[in-house]
């Protein structure tokens, strides 16, 4: 499949998604640890949680649902 | 009193356990005043408005967009009640008799107390800004009454302008920051607070000059104090804002880019082409779209130097100091070899960009997934017999689904995130102009909404019968 799996973009090389979520992926993962540190949450719980916020952006709030539609609850734990 | 936790070497606490914990620690502890720092500081007058800052100034105040400024202040100049509003002046130049304005607007109902204190205090110099334009001064008031009755908008914007006008001759103002650091146990938590001593110019610039900043409460050092409730706060690092109408007009006038004049037409195309979709200019998949496109093909397009060097040269032409032939020919054949290329990239070009389209139409008209049938989704429809838009199932053509829900006839419709709590149907949200609300899908049968209806429907008899009542007269 030659599209992302989020918007139908063309997708990025080495990724299931475009540029656009594939960098919103990069930056989740980036920055999981120090929520994790913080509030001693999993995965799924910080997807949750940046998904919920006002300020999370557009790419990085699709990525999260997508990745929580998929079941992603064991990355990273 | 709002105290805030200060840590040693001022690093932020990362870690919620840690928080909650100092929180348990410091509640009802008895906590005393270590120090108390005060700091005076003057603030001159703000510099007179070129076009630019009072598009800003208007949209801050009145949330009014930088096109409706200037239409407004153009209707103003044309009455011949304040200078050519075009200009990029911040300096008001010694031919501008202001004695003469200052004695014009001393007959106005609303500043002839504020023109008559300038006047009798003597100080006729007023404070100059940096930006000069030899073709104009900076916009001020001619000190003329106005010919008819202002408009709402047009009254904002006049109040404004004279305002500002009259505070170029103000004093300096003095406020006096205080910073108490409040001791309790090995933590020390602080107290900011901001006090006037001084109005100087913001007497004469009210409503518009306004510090943030409240007053601390009269404390002294050694001063004991009951911490009676600790609140542990979670917070997120905040990105950078993004633009809005003034703010992107401030940019574009900060990277030269477009003229005073040509600038506020820039935001609004950008906004009324749908490459933004609202106006904290967050790009649309078609501003996306064409961003990538242009990127692609022809990026010199995209180029802020390649205009940048332009508008320069223009300027240029302007001051005498650049040959018009030269420029024109320099432009022509730089702009020639971009078009040369876009015109033999155009399908390409087209195709892609069509793309962008169709999914910026798509997303625009899709609200969600149709409640009914589960299969279908529901999209935004037009009536072709009344031209009346209103939700229907994207099932409907194949005769499976024949669910439709009525929309507000006017603004601009999305889908939000999240569910009615009331009766669970698909929430949306609708900017019209400057009122921007929430509803369900489901709103004309929503039992949570009935309050709402009634109001609406009290509305719209009393406009009927206002509208009646006019019509008679």
């Amino acid at each position: 499949m030659n599209v992302c799996s989020v918007c139908g973009r063309e997708i990025a090389e080495d990724s299931e998604f475009c540029i656009y979520h594939r960098h919103a992926l990069d930056n989740l993962r980036a920055t999981f640890d120090d929520w994790k540190r913080a509030l001693e949450i999993n995965w799924k719980e910080y997807l949750n949680r940046v998904h919920e916020l006002d300020e999370t952006g557009i790419w990085v709030r699709e990525t999260a649902e997508h990745l929580m539609s998929q079941g992603s609850s064991s990355e990273l734990q | 009193m709002l105290l805030q936790l200060r840590r040693r070497r001022a690093k932020r606490i990362d870690i919620k356990k840690e928080a909650d914990a100092i929180g348990t620690e410091l509640q009802g502890k008895q906590a005393h005043v270590a120090s108390i720092e005060k700091k005076k500081s003057t603030q001159k007058p703000p510099v007179p408005f070129n076009l630019s800052s009072l598009q800003a100034e208007s949209y801050r105040h009145f949330g009014f967009k930088p096109s409706r400024t200037l239409v407004l202040a153009q209707k103003l100049y044309l009455d011949a009640l304040i200078s050519y509003p075009r200009t990029s002046s911040q300096k008001i130049s010694a031919s501008v008799d202001v004695k003469e304005i200052l004695h014009g607007l001393s007959g106005f109902k609303q500043y002839g107390a504020l023109a008559k204190r300038v006047l009798d205090s003597g100080m006729l110099t007023p404070v100059q800004g940096i930006k000069d334009d030899p073709a104009h001064p900076a916009i001020h008031p001619t000190g003329a009454k106005p010919p008819q009755r202002f408009t709402p908008s047009e009254k904002k914007v006049f109040d404004l302008i004279v305002r500002r006008f009259i505070a170029l001759f103000g004093e300096p103002s003095i406020k006096e920051s205080r910073r108490a650091d409040v001791r309790c146990d090995t933590h020390l938590l602080h107290v900011r607070g901001l006090r006037v001593l001084k109005q100087g110019w913001m007497e004469f610039y009210q409503p518009y000059a306004t510090t943030n900043e409240k007053e601390l409460p009269p404390i002294e050092k050694g001063d004991l104090m009951q911490l009676a409730s600790v609140h542990v706060t979670d917070k997120q690092t905040s990105p950078l804002p993004r633009y809005n109408p003034s703010s992107l007009l401030k940019a574009l006038e900060r990277e030269n880019l477009g003229t005073k004049a040509t600038r506020s037409r820039i935001a609004d195309s950008v906004r009324s082409r749908g490459y933004v979709l609202n106006d904290r200019f967050e790009l649309s998949t078609l501003g996306y779209a064409l961003f990538e496109t242009l990127e692609q093909y022809v990026p010199e397009m995209l180029s802020a130097e390649l205009t940048r060097q332009l508008e320069k040269q223009m300027e240029g032409i302007q001051e005498g100091g650049t040959d018009r032939e030269q420029v024109l020919v320099d432009a022509k054949r730089e702009l020639l070899k971009i078009l040369e290329r876009f015109r033999v990239m155009e399908t390409a070009i087209g195709n892609t960009l069509v793309g962008g389209l169709q999914r910026y139409w798509k997303e625009k008209q899709e609200i969600g997934p149709c409640p009914t049938c589960n299969v279908g989704t529901m999209n935004i429809v037009s009536s072709s017999k009344t031209g009346k838009r209103f939700l229907g199932c994207s099932n409907y053509k194949e005769g499976r689904c024949e669910q439709t829900y009525p929309l507000p006839q006017s603004g601009e419709i999305s889908p939000l995130d999240k569910m009615c709590p009331y009766c669970g149907y698909q929430m949306i949200k609708i900017i019209s102009r400057r009122r921007v609300w929430e509803t369900c899908v489901n709103w004309a049968k929503c039992p949570g909404r009935r309050d709402d209806l009634e109001e609406l429907g009290k509305r719209r008899k009393s406009y009927a019968r206002r509208k009646m009542g006019g019509e008679s007269k």
